[in-house]
Order: C-alpha cells, then structure tokens, then sequence
C-alpha cells in the first residue's frame, strides 16, 4: 500500500458497541487499512463490502466481520476508489447520472404506453380464451342473479317479449354456446342492453319499444352477441386488474385513493375499443343474414336522442362508448 | 422547543458539565432530496416493468437503504440490510396467495373459505413482515429487533377483521345478500341488520384501542441491540385524536347542514321552489368541506398518534420525543396532493422525500449520548421474509 496516500476520515464502529471512534482509512489495490487510536486492522477487497455512492449521504463500508465504516468525505473516497480501480454497479451509477434517467424516463413512458396500447388487449385476449367456459358461466351466473335482482321485472306483452325471442333465434349463432335473453324494465337506466360473461344478454323494455323494426332489434341483440363472442367482460376483467397493477406500484408510493382515478380513466379506453369491435361483429352477423343495417343506425341516432343531456362531448375519455355519430357513420359505411 | 442539530460527520465531544448537566437532545435529520430519489425512482420501476416485476424486489432495497442511509442522528446514519432474493421469495408468495384470494372471490365459490384463510394468514404475514424490517435495520452497526408474539397479532388484527367481516357473512349464511328486497324473510333482515349495526358500532368504538394495542406491540416488542423499547403511552391518549377528529368532523357535517337548508329547504318549506344557483352554491360549499375533512382529518390524527407514540417510547432509559405540528403536515399532504395530480405523478418522489423528511426530523432523541452506550447481541437468529414481501403487494403497510 502506498504511503504517499492521505488517510480519510471516518467513523469506526466495531458491530458490538454503538461508540463511534474516529479511524483514518488508507484505500489501496489490495484492500482497505483501518487506522484509528490503539486500532489496526487491514480488510482485503474480498473483505469489503462498498455501499453504493448517494449524493449527501455517509458511503458505508461493511466489513466481512460486522464492523464497518461511515465516509463523510466523498471525493476524498470517490477519488480513492477510482484509484482502486473500484466501480459502482450500472444500475447504481445510471440513478445518479441525469442523462440516464431521462433515458429512462423516456423508455420507462415508451413501455408503459406499448404495452398499453398493444401489449395488454392481445395478452388479455389470449388469457379470456383459456378461461374455462364452465368458469366464465359460473361469475356470468352471479351477475345475472344481481341484475335481476336490481332491475324491476318486464312489462313487455306476452306479444313484444315473443317478438324478442323470434328476432334473436333468428341471428344466434350456434356454436354450442348457452345464450340466453333476459328482458327487464330499465327504470331510470332507460333504454339499454348489455351482455354479461357465460351468454346472458339484458335488455331493456325501454329498448325494445325504441327498436320496432325487427332489424334494429337484431343488429342490438347482435352487438351484444358480439360482447359474448369476443368474451370482452373477461377481458376487461384481466386488463383492469393489470392496469391496476402497475397504478398501484407507481403511485401506491404516495396514496392508495389517487391510484384508482387513472386506472378507472385508462379502463375506459379499452371499453371503447370492444364497442367498436361489438359493433363491427355485428355488422357482419347482420350482413350473412342479410339484415339490413340502416335501421339499426336509426336506432342509434334514436338512442343519441333519447340520452341526450346525460353529459358534455367533450369528455370522451370518460365515456364507455364511443361518440355515437362516429358509430352510426361507420354502420352506414358498411351498407355500401 | 428548540432545536440543536447540524449534520455533523464528527460528534463534537460534550463540554465538560459545569453543574447540573442537561443532557443533549438531538433530532434526527434527513438529508436527501427529491430530486436524487427521483433518478433511483425512475431507473426502479423502468427495470421492475421491463423484468416484469421480478426486479421490484431490488428496487425496494435501493429505496429502502436510499431513506435509511439519509437518515442521520447525532453524527450517524441508519442502514438497511434486507436481502432482495428473500424478498422476492416473499413477493412471489405473496402474489400466488392474492391471485387465490381474488380468484375464490370472484368465483364466488370459496368466499368464506377465502375470508377465513385471509384472517388466519393476514396477522402472521404481517408481523413476519415486521419482523423483517426491524431485524435488517440499523443504527452505528447495531440491529434492530421483534419479538412480539404471533398470538397478539391475532388478537389485534383478527378481531377487527371479524368484525368488519361477519356481518357479509350472515348475510350470505342467510340469504339476504343480493336477494330482491321484496323476497327476503323480514325476520332474517332484521337479524341481519342488528348483528351488523352491532358489529360496525364496535368496530367504530374499538378502533383506537386496536390502534393503540398494535402501537403497543410494535413499540413495546422492539429492541436495539440488547436494549429493549419501552411504550408508556395509554390507550386515552389514542382516544384523545380520534374523538377530536370526529367532533371536527362534525361541525363540518353541522355547517354543512345548516348551509344547505338555509340556501335551499328553506325556501322549499315555504313553498317556493329552489333557486337553481342556490342549489348550485350549496352543492360546491357541501363538495369543499368534504374535500376539506377528507384531506385534513387524516393528517392531522396521523400527526397527534405519531407525538403520542413516539414521545412514549423508550430505548431502555433514552427518552424520545415527538413534535409532529398537524396544521404543518396539513399543509405538507394537501400541497403533496396538487403537487402529484397536476405534474401526472411524475412529483411523486419529491412528494415521498418532503413528506418522510418532515415526519422524520419531528422525532428527537432526549439523551444523545446514551446513543453511545449501547451494546449489540451479536448476529440473530435468521428471520422469515414472506411477510415484508407480502404486505407490500397488499399495499398493506402500515408506516412506522
């Protein structure tokens, strides 16, 4: 160990007694040389454990027999440890480096979003399907049982209900799937329909009267065998639950309550997204059956009417559908 | 109260006592700073994303030991010593038993088993978790220590969570839950709705008891070194912050009443129909003085347990004390809040950093060089880690 090299100051504890003693440590090639009043010891590297470098704080060194060391004077150590040949881990030196941290900024933003926008439909999509259906009918079973529960029973005549089953044994497809039309009063929920996991599809009286073309009520109860198909409840399901995830680890840091906002916010996206697909499944139901799809766009632009008032445009992030005019623009492109 | 600390990486020898020696109070400080936490931040949850999640173990030590190293009192630093393979270990566990929750939950099928398991892992998980913390903490090369009894832990977490939970049981056992109002036996909702008021009403009433009782072992149970904590505080003075809170909460309830029915019942009782704008006043004064309970309450009974806790706990005969002001940390919250939500969450680490470095240097130490005297008990046994893991991922922690 060269002698020409200044001793850095420090503090010496020895692992037993909580007594601080001021020690000077030599940093050399081979180790490190504790020198302190009626003190000596001398630790080879393999001996030394080296914290990583923090801006303010005392780097700490650990020594393989439970005493260690606080440094106070970094660049007294930096340059020591330089000339020691000793180095911090990437990971370490990367946190203190501003340009890296932009970078990873910048990937950690790029990931986020890929895997978002791209990453998490098609994972959730491939999870939805090896669901076992006896599962999906088990959880599609208990929501039913709630729905049914909540929403007053139909009013529908005997004549209009038979006018539902007629439409909708006219358009499902016979895959083996258990579907199954449950017809209720929407109360103040008005005119609706909705598919849940397993085959179950609610729809509204409210509905039904707004719909007295037969095609308009097929191409409705075709949107929600499309939600069926596409087991779009399943996924949503699995993509909340990862959306979730990842909100909690960023911002579980300061506070559970602001977590839920953006992850209820980035939900809805996805929701959009499966209208869009429900609607073009429908479309292409309605097409084999030669159905045609113009009443169904009327229905739509009914429907924009009748909810008219529920909320400003502009707030399309916090929509479940997308706007309705792009909707109806979209069937009626598909006529021709 | 004042104030004697100046990070010093020396501590200057004590003058020779002249007459009767005061002894020296020093706080504890924090030195780092937001914008340092913000790079070790950043770089964590880019490499816990990219490894999915695997590197999260690693990320918790580089935060861990980034808050403990800049922690300082009376010239030294604390320091963390959790191994990440340990913690991971403990994650993965702790992820499988969510996803067998979550999955026997929404199923539908196993919910009582799922509950009943929950109640019987959660106590262990948690105080594996603390004992896992304290025993890889340290202070001038001494280890902290846990020893408080599993079967406490039961008690102190079990009973609550029994509570909470029965009256959905009996729900379910008696088949009012989810049922059409018009169907259910009156005789079992009546049940059902006087076990459940009885459960929240001693729920409500316990709660800072149960506060004060988990305080009690956390505190009471620890040791530095050989040294054994001891916590002196009573369960009034916990009773003491909740009741202010709830008289605090309300007046705001009253003024909020009272300002609803002056802007618009008022004029309904006489027959005229409301004011729109009326409405529209007493809506916006309603919403702000739930913001305001909601943002403010909290802190401030977090800041009154906190002076209450650590002004009563002793390390053997070295006194702590607490001076936790609740206007302040008030102000740190709601400032934090704004400071997180209008920058998208990317303040996060500077509202982490303001926020534990304002909790942390309200504690100071009553006799500083007893910090000297203290004596270590050599390497401990090993511990468990599925608990630190676990309650991580169950966003479970509870703050020291």
């Amino acid at each position: 160990m060269s002698a020409a090299a200044p001793a850095l100051a420090a503090l010496f504890y020895d692992g037993v007694r909580s007594q601080p003693l001021t020690v000077g440590l030599l940093v050399g090639t081979s180790g490190i040389d504790v020198r302190g009043e009626s003190l000596e010891r001398g630790y080879g590297w393999e001996r030394v454990h080296m914290s990583e470098r923090l801006r303010h704080a005392p780097r700490v060194i650990r020594f393989a027999d439970g005493a260690f060391c606080e440094v106070s004077d970094q660049a007294g150590l930096d340059a020591a440890l330089l000339a020691a040949g000793y180095r911090d881990s990437w990971v370490a030196r990367s946190q203190r480096r501003w340009s890296h941290v932009l970078v990873a900024m910048v990937l950690l933003l790029a990931t986020i979003f890929v895997v978002y926008r791209w990453g998490l439909p098609v994972a959730a999509d491939f999870g939805a399907r090896r669901i076992p259906p006896n599962i999906e009918a088990r959880i599609g079973a208990r929501a039913a049982q709630i729905i049914e529960n909540q929403f007053p029973p139909s009013k529908l005549t005997g004549e209009q209900a038979d006018r539902v089953w007629r439409v909708f044994d006219s358009i499902v497809p016979s895959d083996g799937r258990q579907f199954r039309v449950v017809l209720r009063d929407g109360g103040p929920f008005g005119a609706n329909a909705f598919a849940l996991p397993g085959g179950t599809i609610v729809v509204t009286d409210q509905l039904v009267k707004l719909a007295p073309e037969d095609a308009a009520l097929a191409g409705v109860l075709a949107h929600e065998i499309g939600h069926v198909e596409r087991r779009h409840v399943m996924r949503q399901v699995i993509s909340s639950t990862v959306v979730g995830a990842v909100v909690t680890l960023i911002a579980g840091d300061v506070s559970g309550v602001m977590a839920g906002l953006p992850a209820a916010l980035a939900n809805l996206s996805y929701s959009r997204d499966m209208e869009r697909e429900a609607d073009a499944y429908a479309i292409d139901l309605l097409k084999r059956k030669n159905i045609p799809l113009e009443p169904l766009a009327a229905l739509l632009e009914r429907l924009q009417t009748a909810h008219k008032g529920e909320g400003p445009d502009w707030a399309r992030y916090l929509k479940t559908h997308p706007d309705t005019a792009d909707r109806i623009a979209a069937i009626r492109a598909a006529e021709h | 109260m004042d104030v004697i600390d100046v990070y010093a990486p020396m501590p200057p020898e004590p003058a020779p006592p002249a007459a009767a020696p005061a002894p020296r109070r020093c706080r504890i400080g924090f030195m780092g700073t937001g914008a340092e936490y913000f790079g070790i931040w950043i770089v964590n949850l880019l490499l816990t994303i990219v490894t999915i999640g695997i590197y999260s173990a690693w990320a918790k030590v580089r935060k861990m030991r980034y808050f403990y190293r800049n922690t300082h009192l009376d010239g030294s630093v604390f320091d963390y010593h959790g191994d990440p393979v340990a913690i991971l270990k403990g994650r993965i566990l702790a992820v499988l038993l969510a996803i067998l929750y979550q999955l026997s939950l929404k199923l539908g099928i196993f919910a009582i088993v799922a509950l009943v398991g929950l109640i019987a892992v959660l106590p262990w998980l948690l105080t594996q978790s603390y004992r896992f913390r304290l025993h890889n903490s340290s202070y001038r090369g001494l280890r902290f220590k846990f020893s408080g009894p599993l079967s406490q832990a039961y008690l102190i977490f079990g009973i609550p969570m029994v509570l909470l939970l029965l009256p959905g049981g009996i729900a379910t056992a008696l088949g009012v839950a989810g049922a059409d109002p018009k169907q259910v036996d009156h005789s079992h909702l009546a049940v059902f709705m006087a076990v459940s008021g009885l459960c929240y009403l001693l729920l409500l009433l316990s709660w800072p008891y149960v506060h004060f009782a988990f305080k009690r072992w956390q505190h009471g149970h620890a040791f530095y070194g050989a040294a054994r904590a001891h916590f002196e505080a009573t369960a009034g003075s916990f009773y003491g912050p909740y009741l202010a809170a709830a008289g605090l909460l309300l007046v705001l309830m009253l003024v909020a009443g009272i300002l609803t029915f002056a802007l618009t019942l008022g004029t309904v009782a006489k027959g005229h129909p409301p004011d729109p704008r009326k409405i529209w006043i007493a809506v916006i004064v309603v919403g702000v003085l739930a913001y305001v309970a909601a943002f403010s309450i909290g802190p401030m009974v977090t800041a009154w347990i906190q002076n209450a806790v650590w002004s009563n706990t002793r390390v053997e005969d070295m006194r702590l004390h607490s001076d936790v002001r609740a206007g302040r940390l008030v102000g740190i919250m709601v400032g934090n809040l704004f400071m997180v939500v209008l920058s998208l969450g990317l303040l996060i680490p500077f509202a982490v950093v303001r926020l534990m470095k304002y909790k942390l240097e309200s504690i100071e130490v009553l006799d500083a060089d007893a910090l000297k005297r203290f004596v270590g008990e050599g390497t401990g046994a090993r511990v468990g880690t599925a608990g630190e893991g676990a309650v991580d991922v169950m966003d479970l922690d509870f703050g020291l």
